[in-house]
């Protein structure tokens, strides 16, 4: 009852003028960017970061959760007319979306992408409003020691997630956790790693790092990409779906909401293991796999629910626990930080409005996305068609006003080229920038844990093992790692992921 | 594992043993009472450690191409594009200030459209003019962000 109550609650919260406003500003702006090309949902919410800065912290992060799934259904629209995934997620839409754009039938396409989405988010509100209440009475007994072990385990998880090397994964969250002792000690308030720059006392800003490694580091790898690819062109008078595609896709969309609630609900980055994984149960189960590679729906319909029901769920561990499932959570935990918001164990309970109110407000903004999309799908098509030479100059402008006008510092500005230049050198040599924002987000939270409990146990690492938790969280972690290590656990990891693409 | 990663983890190996004698420069303390300097320490020895197994693979990837024949090497890691607008934006760093927001955004921008989007000069004169004072109506007149005026006060 205490539960239905607070969905209430944040039905009230989500429906407030100011929050409306900023939910549908942020699906639009979202859909809008992420249908650009050469613009992914981490890069756009990046870029869009500095406009929340001045909201109140529950409408900020209504406005960068709604840019965020927004931008993803724009991937989605790109996946299919274009066949380029903008992220990683959007991979599998590739496959069974472009077949059916080029068989003339991108509009169910993208129709499906839209509803599948829709349903999906919307049972996945009613499965975390099960789930929350426990998480809140099990968040409560996190002390300093749990708290370091859960953010370990975190961190070993989403690096192994990591494209490539799960090696190089690691070594770049445990860089980014480096570049967040710059600044202030936690304990001592002593300056660390200043150089004697007085802008660095209070540590690396979040925003020009996170600008400069997605924002600017997309945009100089994007100006090597010579021409572009071409959108199919097709008419969008029946976006609405067939009886049959419905038969044919209605438990698929069932399908993909579990899978996508249950491995979102994991840290280490749910949602893109939830969409290879519905594809290839999809594949599996259908009583006509050769169909899959030449446009099932159903093929196409349970991924993309799984995606958002998934990245729904990702939500939970960042609004109940303070951690980030994935990059973009991890900004919006940058941006809680930002607005003076401590993310941790006892955020559901000391703010609920955040909580409650950015669910709630992500089924809204799901209801928003159906009727803004459905008749937009014609406008957005023409969007994409806007050649990436036009977009340069605009993104770059957007970056380095949003940057400057953060803190009025010119510091930040070149902060923001600095990581810029990182991420680009990133992406070339195939370095993850996400573990990296990972670890500097988390740094700080992980270090004052870890001294804490050290500080408990008179030094003893022992305590991380002694309490269950922690023990079950520790030895989880090192397990994966070591699971990491053994080529066979690696080889089976890219098995899966070949699978679902085959 | 790639070929390219021996330079990479190379100067990660760096980074980690500039990080381990930084933290040395703050109080370490024990593990009983830490200092400032002990988790900087130990992440960059865990950063050691991590830069060796992928110089480890990066040697063993090298080794694997000169076998098979494939090996690469003194390929260029920038392209011109790229590299002209990292200068614009660092000039955009340097000139804001004394320049101001509209003179800056104008040269800086100008420069773009001519070098890496590659357009004709009334199209660069143009696009730079609307931007610079598009970008600066939007932003300061009518959101309120107070841009730099330079010395010329414009």
């Amino acid at each position: 009852m205490e539960t239905f109550n607070l969905v209430l609650y944040g039905f009230q919260v989500a429906l407030a003028a100011h929050n409306v406003f900023a939910c549908f500003v942020g699906v639009l702006l979202g859909t809008l960017v992420g249908v650009l090309p050469g613009l992914g949902p981490v890069a756009t919410i990046s870029i869009l970061l500095p406009i929340t800065l001045s909201m109140e912290p529950v409408t900020a992060i209504i406005m960068l959760a709604g840019i965020y799934y927004g931008a993803q259904y724009g991937g989605s629209i790109t996946s299919i007319l274009l066949n380029v995934p903008g992220e990683a997620t959007t991979v599998v839409t590739c496959i069974e979306g472009h077949q059916m754009a080029l068989a003339g039938r991108a509009g169910p396409a993208l129709g499906i992408s839209a509803i599948g989405s829709f349903i999906g988010g919307t049972i996945c509100l009613v499965g975390i409003m099960f789930l929350a209440a426990p998480l809140a009475k099990f968040a409560l007994r996190f002390g300093p020691p749990e708290y370091s072990a859960l953010i370990f385990l975190a961190i070993t998880l989403i690096t192994g997630l990591a494209v490539g090397s799960p090696v190089k994964g690691l070594a770049m969250a445990v860089l980014g956790m480096m570049a967040g002792t710059i600044g202030m000690d936690v304990a001592t308030g002593e300056p660390r790693f200043t150089f004697g720059i007085h802008a660095l006392h209070d540590g690396l800003g979040l925003v020009p790092v996170i600008m400069g490694l997605f924002g600017i580091g997309e945009i100089l790898t994007n100006v090597e990409q010579k021409g572009g690819a071409e959108v199919i062109k097709t008419k969008f008078s029946n976006v609405w779906p067939t009886m049959q595609d419905w038969i044919a896709s209605r438990m698929a969309i069932m399908r993909g909401t579990v899978v996508g609630f249950l491995l979102g609900l994991i840290p280490g980055g749910g949602a893109l293991i939830a969409t290879f994984a519905s594809y290839s149960l999809e594949k599996k189960i259908s009583r006509h796999p050769e169909t899959f590679g030449h446009g099932a729906i159903e093929g196409l319909a349970g991924p993309e629910t799984a995606n958002n029901s998934g990245s729904q769920a990702s939500f939970v561990p960042m609004l109940s626990l303070g951690l980030p499932s994935n990059v973009v959570t991890a900004i919006l935990i940058g941006a809680l930080i930002i607005h003076g918001v401590e993310p941790g164990p006892l955020m559901m309970t000391t703010n609920p409005d955040i909580f409650w109110g950015v669910l709630v407000s992500m089924y809204l903004g799901n209801v928003m996305l159906l009727i803004l999309n459905l008749p937009l799908i014609a406008v957005w098509v023409q969007i994409l068609r806007i050649p990436y030479k036009f977009l340069l100059p605009l993104i770059m402008m957007f970056c380095l006003v949003g940057v400057y006008s953060t803190n009025f510092s010119v510091f930040d500005v070149f902060v923001m080229i600095f990581f810029g230049i990182i991420g680009y050198l990133m992406n070339k040599f195939q370095y993850e920038p996400a573990p990296f924002i990972m670890g500097l987000v988390l740094c700080p939270i992980f270090e004052n844990a870890f001294r804490q409990s050290l500080s408990l146990s008179d030094g003893s690492f022992w305590i991380f093992f002694s309490r269950p938790i922690s023990a079950v969280l520790v030895i989880g972690g090192i397990l994966i790692l070591a699971g990491y290590m053994l080529p066979s656990f690696r080889q089976k990891v890219k098995v899966v992921q070949e699978n679902a693409c085959d | 594992m790639r070929e390219d990663d021996r330079a990479c983890s190379l100067i990660l190996l760096g980074i980690a043993l500039a990080a381990c004698l930084g933290a040395f420069q703050y109080e370490v303390g024990t593990f009983n009472n830490p200092g400032p300097g002990l988790f900087p320490l130990v992440l960059g020895a865990v950063l050691g450690v991590l830069s060796l197994m992928i110089l480890a693979g990066g040697v063993m990837a090298k080794r694997a191409a000169v076998q098979g024949g494939q090996a690469t090497g003194g390929r260029s890691i920038y392209s011109k594009e790229a590299l002209y607008v990292v200068l614009a934006l660092i000039g955009f760093g340097f000139l804001l200030v004394p320049l101001g927001f509209i003179v800056t955004t104008f040269a800086v921008f100008a420069a773009l459209l001519r070098f890496v989007t590659k357009q004709k000069w009334p199209v660069v004169v143009g696009g730079a003019l609307v931007l610079s004072l598009g970008a600066f109506v939007v932003f300061d007149v009518l959101l309120g962000v107070p841009l730099p005026r330079g010395a010329l006060g414009i």
